[in-house]
């Protein structure tokens, strides 16, 4: 954990979680050396939108539908998907703004997603978040010494006396690349790139071993981007820090790198290295997301899923691409496909059978092995 | 406290704002020293039906006296006491109540909030005047009467701004972090919410001092306010209502009194909502 390692003072003493973690000191899960560091199963979860008086003629939305993924320590673990896939509402039950209909959060081992508000906030600590538009996430009547001792005076009541969260403000600020000069100032008074750095600060303050980036260059001049993606970058190799990195841009997650997985209206569809993926993409809508990238000099190719997506508020049976998929068969219709690994290509008879019945949770492979939960790929017909 | 001082001072910014808030620090002043500027006690009779200027025993009756005698003058001067003490509370109160219900309304939106914005929706709907005559009659009159009766009416518009505002403070992303903090409810509410809130509600506050000093007014005008003889402005036109005809001075300078002081208020909070435009 290099210059993480952190005064236990911000666990609360004699709690389950210190008694349950190794003796890395803060670092929860940091002695059960195999174990992905954050590990999310099946997870469910609707929205009630809309409504009248009470209530009345409300519509469900389907925001996630049975997402499964790993993270381990160090890693960096991208999501993409188009809008309205639902990787920010997985972002926020990762970070504990919300709680899963179904499925299980684990981090370290643990199981947090049901804790309670006194018994999760070691884990709030571990996990930290940096939002997409630092103009909404810093509060605007705070300077940043309030903003970021705020945060260092609620998780290390270590730091709650004299001048030492000011001390430590200074620290995180010099990480990010913004000296002292900072701490007095209202975020109004620093440009969009110096924003996120602020926002990043406030995440590191908390000596987190997890950030969650819900799209965290999205909000910037594309000018500002490769610097606050390097920052990232940097931030990882220095401080051992696991991403989970949310974009709906391509060309951000290549950069980015690490493991990706591609989400569809609440499903992972495909999960691969980066490297891979862009090599190879398996999985029809990835193909289609990868051929609709624009890049320079190359012309627009026509589009290979037509139409919308659904609404997840009436989601269809079986994958739910099919009815955008020039592949799709009756198999597709009826039947949602698990996450498998692909027998390699052309030939091969895939596994889809046993996995069918299920909303797409198992992950068969670990580490580097890519898995695609499509019936074509399974059964090899692309 | 420094920053703050600058933040008041900045009020020269604006033209209106300046005349506004000398309206409203002439009136304080007098407020404070009424017993040393008053030139006659307001409770004395002196001469009965005196006209402006008319010299008596001890002094000159500069805006004449009332059917009993009374100085205007002085009783203008005491009256702003009464306005001065009662109108702050009141409305402080109705905001105390309206903020209170605006943050958990607005924050946890749903039935909550829908029942809270029903009854606040019934009590705008009723008129005004019916419902202080209502709660007055049944307290009786005081001082405490008029703070519960203005809480009551103008607690649900407060209600209201504060809700509205609450609701785009919650969504946004500083609150989101706030949450995956774990902070708990009030801090959120109070240390992270009500602060960007601040702006509006400062210029309402202004002009709803205002409309209570008229409330106070309307009520010491129907026999519901301060009991006699407490000088009292609104009080003091009641008194003399059937004489102003013949002796229009009686309940003319106690108009002036709240109309001025009104339109202080209301040019002190224009000049507040015009500095805070600029930042």
């Amino acid at each position: 954990m290099g210059g993480l390692t952190v005064s236990p003072a911000g666990m609360g003493e004699g709690d389950s979680v210190s008694s349950s973690q190794a003796a890395g000191g803060n670092s929860i899960g940091g002695g059960q050396a195999a174990g992905p560091l954050l590990e999310v199963s099946g997870v469910v979860k609707s929205f009630r939108s809309g409504g009248e008086f009470a209530g009345r003629g409300a519509a469900t939305v389907r925001a996630l539908n049975g997402v499964s993924l790993r993270v381990f320590a160090g890693e960096v673990f991208c999501v993409v998907g188009e809008s309205g896939c639902g990787k920010s509402t997985l972002a926020q039950v990762v970070a504990g703004l919300c709680r899963p209909d179904a499925g299980e959060v684990r981090f370290g081992g643990e199981r947090i997603d049901h804790l309670s508000e006194k018994r999760r906030r070691p884990f709030r600590r571990a996990i930290q978040m940096v939002f997409q538009n630092p103009d909404a996430s810093l509060n605007p009547r705070m300077t940043v010494e309030q903003t970021l001792t705020e945060v260092a005076r609620f998780h290390f009541p270590a730091l709650r006396a004299g001048a030492k969260a000011r001390e430590r403000a200074a620290e995180v600020l010099a990480l990010t690349g913004l000296s002292a000069d900072a701490l007095g100032r209202f975020p109004h008074q620093f440009s969009g790139g110096q924003r996120q750095r602020l926002s990043i600060a406030r995440a590191l303050i908390a000596r987190p071993q997890f950030v969650i980036a819900d799209e965290p260059v999205a909000a910037l001049d594309v000018s500002v981007q490769a610097q606050i993606l390097n920052l990232l970058g940097d931030l990882r190799r220095e401080q051992g820090l696991a991403f989970l990195f949310i974009s709906h841009d391509l060309s951000v997650v290549r950069e980015f790198g690490g493991r990706v997985a591609v989400m569809y209206l609440g499903r992972v569809c495909e999960e691969a290295s980066c490297a891979e993926l862009f090599a190879a993409p398996r999985h029809p809508y990835t193909r289609a997301l990868l051929a609709a990238a624009p890049a320079v000099g190359k012309a627009l190719p026509p589009l290979r899923s037509p139409g919308e997506p659904p609404s997840p508020t009436d989601l269809p049976g079986g994958c739910y691409f099919h009815p955008r998929c020039r592949y799709a068969e009756e198999r597709c219709r009826g039947v949602v496909p698990g996450l498998f690994p692909p027998p390699t290509p052309p030939i091969g008879d895939g596994g889809g059978e046993e996995g069918s019945s299920g909303m797409g949770g198992t992950i068969s492979s670990m580490g580097s092995g890519r898995t695609v939960a499509c019936h074509a790929v399974a059964e090899g017909r692309i | 406290m420094k920053k703050s001082l600058a933040a008041v001072l900045r009020i020269r910014e604006s033209g209106v704002g300046v005349a506004g808030a000398s309206i409203c620090l002439f009136w304080a002043f007098v407020a404070v020293f009424a017993d040393v500027i008053s030139p006659f006690d307001p409770l004395q009779q002196l001469s009965p039906l005196a006209s402006p200027g008319e010299a008596v025993e001890g002094g000159t009756m500069l805006l004449g006296a009332d059917f009993l005698g009374r100085d205007i003058l002085s009783r203008i001067i005491h009256g702003t006491r009464t306005v001065f003490i009662w109108a702050p509370i009141a409305t402080a109160s109705a905001y105390f109540v309206g903020v209170i219900f605006g943050l958990v309304g607005g924050y946890y939106g749903g039935w909550l909030d829908d029942v809270i914005s029903f009854v606040a929706n019934i009590i705008l709907a009723f008129p005004v005047l019916i419902l202080l005559i209502l709660i007055i009659s049944l307290l009786g009159p005081s001082g405490a009467s008029i703070v519960v009766a203005v809480t009551f009416a103008s607690s649900p518009a407060v209600y209201r701004i504060v809700r509205g505002e609450v609701l785009t403070i919650r969504s946004r992303d500083f609150i989101a972090a706030a949450k995956t903090r774990g902070e708990s409810v009030v801090y959120i509410l109070f240390t992270e919410i009500l602060p960007n809130a601040k702006s509006p509600l400062i210029v309402d506050a202004c002009l709803r001092m205002g409309y209570t000093t008229i409330f106070i007014g309307i009520l010491g005008f129907l026999g519901l306010g301060f009991p006699p003889p407490t000088p009292d402005w609104g009080g003091m036109i009641n008194e003399n209502r059937s004489m102003a005809i013949s002796f229009p001075h009686m309940t003319v300078f106690p108009c002036l009194a709240i109309s001025s002081l009104v339109l202080g208020l209301n040019l002190l909070a224009d000049g507040i909502r015009e500095v805070a435009q600029k930042v």
